[in-house]
């Protein structure tokens, strides 16, 4: 029998000998003794061994991923066509999916990633091994890695937002108690040295002075600004199923986890608080060293989405959180999860220096699943969550929460309280 | 050994977890067969069932006391296990060794020679790709296909080299012992002349058939229907 040596990237298994060699014994037994039916027994596997080794693979068939247009998550894994490859074994890991084992004859696999998540996140690796003529030999593994994919976050749109009570400057899209050039009425006065002639109103002034001894001016409202600093606690990131949070079990790709939440509301309200022209600032909890200073504009909205994208927790939570330096008018959105004390006592130390502040709750809804320990230990620590809304609530913070069972955006009820925080300004 | 403690352990965990409910739900599975496609389990049962048909057609074919041949068949079931969660070309081999010794005691027989030659050749297969698969694989039609292809040819030239040799032994009468076929299966029949070169006919056309499949072979070189 003929053998050729097969190419070095590929390997012979155990099965070829051991079925070389029991075919082998057969045949020749067979022969020498007349029982053509032990030859007729052995001659299958002679033929599938002799074939194996004259029909060898040329090539190998490592796959490289090449990026379908206009998508970040779909990629095309090509590999090379080769002769006397019958198939070829890919094992397809994604995150959030279950690896998944192909065998196939094609020389092209689409992949897509159906991913709800943000930030960066790697997209897909393959292991993948021809398998020649019979099977009888099999390439060496290859591994290839596809580009990781950048998940911006969403920016829904919402409707009246909480303000800033202190506003700032002489110009913005609010409107200030000052005097100043703005466009609200706020009263006749009159001329002081000073104001423009242009403001003179002719009429007030025929009618309080017919003797144009004294001239009386409009007087409006200032324009003003608003700031608003998003804090993001970025310091744990959990996702619905409570089997997760020891990173033992992989996330599922269809499941949002607190950071994404974050991500996706820190946007939303940078993007409606931008639209109504405050500066919006960021700050994230886990890595204070690079926060988005306090700006408006689009350009604005996108650097926030940038860094939010790019906020991650780093290493284990801390327990003690050192308070960012904020601008003392500023109205303070706190996006957490609540799970620990940091985010209680930051927001009350805020409440005291006078910032408004609202605490957006971020952690999904929780599965505990069927394990009785896991469900006792979340019910524990849903009672301690329970009691440090309870205290924030009792200092008059409000807590919003952004996944609510009907709808993931809370739109309702952030112009609810929007309107209470009028109400009280109007109020004093 | 290891291994298959580890898989025993494993199907006995998953089983506990089904049992009891506790079991997470699983993660999604990516979308990447086109067209239809075949579970690994499938080729694992079969390689499962295929050497435990052959062990037990080995037997029927002689008139064995009917106490050995259900412990033949017991013994052959009970393996059963060992061959799903160890799945390999073994389990085939043992039993295409276990034909043959078992074929040696009884006289030559082209049609049950042919038939063990089929299953064994299947068993062998599917424990070749039973052993490269995971059950939890997917296996697409078109590759399944391929395979199939080749595996077709090598059984139509063992069919095609069993065929003339029982067409060989009708016609001349000769078994490959020399001796005829009516004087081995049945010593009160009318005994028939065998000519000596009836064998060697049946040798030689067998022979020609496989080195013109073996030809035929080479040559292509195919990668198979695509």
């Amino acid at each position: 029998m003929t053998t050729n040596s097969p190419p070095t990237y590929w390997g012979v298994p155990r099965a070829y000998r051991a079925a070389f060699g029991l075919s082998t014994a057969l045949a020749i037994w067979g022969l020498l003794f007349h029982r053509f039916d032990l030859a007729l027994m052995a001659m299958p596997l002679l033929l599938a061994t002799f074939m194996s080794r004259n029909l060898l693979p040329t090539d190998r068939t490592i796959g490289k991923f090449v990026a379908q247009p206009d998508s970040q998550t779909a990629f095309s894994l090509q590999m090379p066509e080769s002769m006397n490859v019958d198939a070829k074994q890919l094992r397809v890991y994604a995150q959030g999916y279950r690896p998944t084992i192909l065998v196939t004859n094609r020389d092209q696999v689409d992949l897509v990633l159906n991913t709800k998540r943000t930030g960066p996140q790697p997209t897909f690796t393959v292991h993948g091994r021809g398998i020649g003529v019979f099977g009888l030999l099999v390439e060496n593994p290859w591994i290839v890695t596809a580009d990781e994919t950048f998940g911006l976050p969403n920016s829904y749109p919402l409707g009246q937002m909480p303000a800033p009570t202190r506003l700032r400057g002489l110009t913005g899209a609010r409107q200030s108690r000052r005097i100043g050039d703005g466009g609200d009425l706020r009263d006749i006065a009159p001329m002081r040295p000073g104001d423009s002639l242009r403001r003179v109103n002719w009429r007030a002034t025929g009618r309080r002075s017919p003797d144009l001894t004294q001239l009386y001016v409009r007087r409006t409202f200032a324009n003003a600004e608003g700031i608003a600093e998003l804090v993001i606690d970025s310091r744990d990131d959990v996702g619905p199923d409570i089997e997760t949070w020891l990173g033992s079990a992989p996330l599922r790709v269809d499941d949002l986890t607190s950071l994404d939440l974050a991500r996706h509301a820190a946007a939303s309200v940078a993007g409606a608080l931008i639209g109504a022209g405050d500066r919006v600032g960021l700050e994230d909890l886990a890595y204070q060293k690079r926060p988005v200073a306090a700006a408006t504009g689009q350009r604005q909205l996108r650097r926030i989405q940038q860094a939010l994208a790019l906020s991650a927790p780093h290493g284990e939570p801390t327990e003690v959180v050192r308070p960012p330096r904020l601008p003392n008018d500023a109205v303070i959105y706190l996006f957490s999860t609540l799970l620990d004390d940091s985010p209680v006592s930051l927001a009350t130390g805020w409440v005291d220096q006078g910032n408004p502040v609202i605490v957006v709750n971020t952690l999904p809804k929780v599965r505990t699943g069927r394990r009785a320990k896991l469900a006792l230990a979340w019910r524990i620590a849903a009672l301690e969550r329970e009691q440090r809304i309870a205290n924030l609530k009792s200092r008059a913070i409000p807590v919003v929460d952004w996944q609510t069972a009907d709808s993931i955006i809370p739109s309702a009820e952030l112009t609810k309280i929007a309107r209470m925080q009028a109400k009280q300004r109007g109020r004093r | 050994m290891n291994s298959i403690i580890t898989r025993f352990r494993n199907s006995l965990l998953r089983l506990g977890q089904l049992v009891t409910g506790s079991r997470s739900t699983p993660l999604p599975e990516l979308p990447l067969t086109q067209g239809s496609a075949l579970r690994g389990w499938v080729i694992h049962l079969a390689a499962a069932i295929l050497p435990i048909l052959l062990l037990i057609l080995t037997p029927l074919r002689t008139h064995v006391a009917t106490p050995v041949l259900v412990t033949i068949i017991i013994l052959a079931i009970a393996v059963g296990p060992l061959f799903w969660f160890l799945p390999s070309t073994a389990s085939a081999l043992i039993a295409i060794g276990f034909t043959a010794l078992f074929s040696l005691a009884q006289p030559p027989s082209l049609g049950w020679g042919l038939l063990f030659a089929l299953i064994g050749y299947l068993a062998f297969r599917a424990g070749l790709m039973a052993s490269q698969t995971p059950r939890s694989a997917k296996v697409e039609a078109s590759a399944l296909m391929q395979f199939g292809f080749r595996d077709l040819m090598v059984m139509i030239a063992t069919a095609l080299a069993g065929g003339i040799a029982l067409l060989g032994q009708r016609l001349t009468g000769c078994n490959f012992t020399g001796a005829s076929v009516a004087e081995m299966s049945d010593v009160n029949a009318v005994v028939q002349t065998c000519h000596p070169s009836g064998s060697v006919f049946v040798v030689l056309a067998a022979a020609a058939i496989l080195l013109l499949f073996l030809g035929l072979a080479g040559s292509l070189s195919f990668r198979g229907s695509r």
